[in-house]
């Protein structure tokens, strides 16, 4: 009888499950707006960059070769492009670039990526692996990567180059 | 920068909610998801695309919170009042308990150590499997249940201490 008498514990996991969350504020706008009202920081030039750093002749010279190989980074094309290679990928339908983000339309999915203008490598953004893997693709990353001298980019899946975002025309 | 507005639509309340976790008080916790944000959108480079979005996105707003709270030298003035956004009242389904109940757990789970209140917020307020838990705090998942395991146990404790039973 006394066992009867004792109160259940607390049923702490029904409780949290029960909490209604906290509504949360919207930061998107703020965002947003703290982003757009950024100016751009100012391009560095090679002889500014080398006198900042104090890099010795041979690194310099180094540092220049290195730089024509890879060649100028212009910024990405703005707009709506075609796949190229869309046969041998017919997942994608079509591919946009805007304000240095790469936005790939998939059967109704939309993957996005962001570039940084760096040059050579391919810094990429995958936002959904999980929908991604859903379409059968396994977890391989996309890749994009900058063309360098051209001044493109190049999408990159399962080691494949896929297609290009050209380069915007030339000064 | 329309594409990380969609990332932000995605990730703002979970992220939101973790930061809550740490520096307890809601206008801080906006501020500070604020600042996450905007570091993430500054170091996208630093992203591997190898890894969940959401875990490095809330790994920058954990670290976003420490610094925060080092600065603001927190840990000693922690208080919950500021868990709740003023302007918003209790829903008129909540019965008096309800509101009791719902309010001592909050801050109950406001008080627990982060290392517990962050499985906690994830696992019960964003409904995150154990898997997208261990992933987002980089911790193995059997530390996951280990820590949702003693987690639990507190909270209980501390729920029976201020005469709350089912």
């Amino acid at each position: 009888m006394q066992a009867d008498e004792r109160p259940r514990p607390f049923d702490v996991e029904a409780a949290l499950n029960a909490l209604p969350l906290l509504e949360a504020p919207d930061l998107k706008g703020a965002v947003l707006a703290e982003l757009a009202g950024r100016r751009p920081a100012p391009r560095r030039r090679l002889p500014t960059l080398l006198l900042g750093l104090g890099l010795s002749t041979a690194a310099a010279l180094l540092l220049v070769v290195l730089t024509r190989q890879g060649g100028p980074t212009r910024p990405l094309s703005s707009g709506t492009f075609a796949p190229q290679g869309a046969a041998a990928w017919p997942l994608v339908k079509r591919l946009e670039a805007r304000d240095g983000a790469v936005t790939v339309r998939s059967q109704g999915y939309r993957f996005a990526f962001f570039l940084e203008a760096t040059g050579k490598e391919a810094p990429s953004l995958h936002w959904d692996p999980a929908q991604w893997e859903r379409q059968g693709e396994g977890s391989n990353p996309i890749i994009l990567r900058h063309l360098g001298g051209s001044g493109g980019v190049s999408l990159w899946a399962d080691g494949r180059e896929f297609m290009v975002i050209p380069a915007p025309p030339g000064p | 920068m329309e594409a990380f507005a969609t990332l932000m639509d995605r990730y703002q309340r979970p992220v939101f909610h973790g930061v809550l976790q740490m520096v307890r008080n809601y206008e801080d916790a906006r501020e500070v998801s604020q600042q996450a944000f905007l570091k993430a959108f500054e170091h996208l480079n630093t992203f591997d695309p190898s890894r969940r979005f959401f875990s490095w996105i809330y790994r920058v707003a954990m670290n976003e919170s420490i610094s925060f709270l080092k600065a603001r030298r927190f840990h000693d003035a922690i208080g919950e009042d500021g868990l709740d956004p003023s302007d918003e009242g209790p829903s008129a389904a909540d019965t008096l308990d309800d509101q009791r109940r719902h309010r001592d757990l909050r801050r109950a789970v406001a008080r627990l150590d982060p290392k517990y209140g962050n499985v906690v917020t994830l696992f019960h307020f964003l409904q995150m499997t154990y898997e997208e838990v261990a992933e987002a705090l980089d911790i193995p998942e059997k530390t996951v249940k280990s820590r949702l395991f003693s987690a639990r146990q507190l909270l209980r404790e501390a729920m029976e201490r201020l005469g709350h039973a089912s």
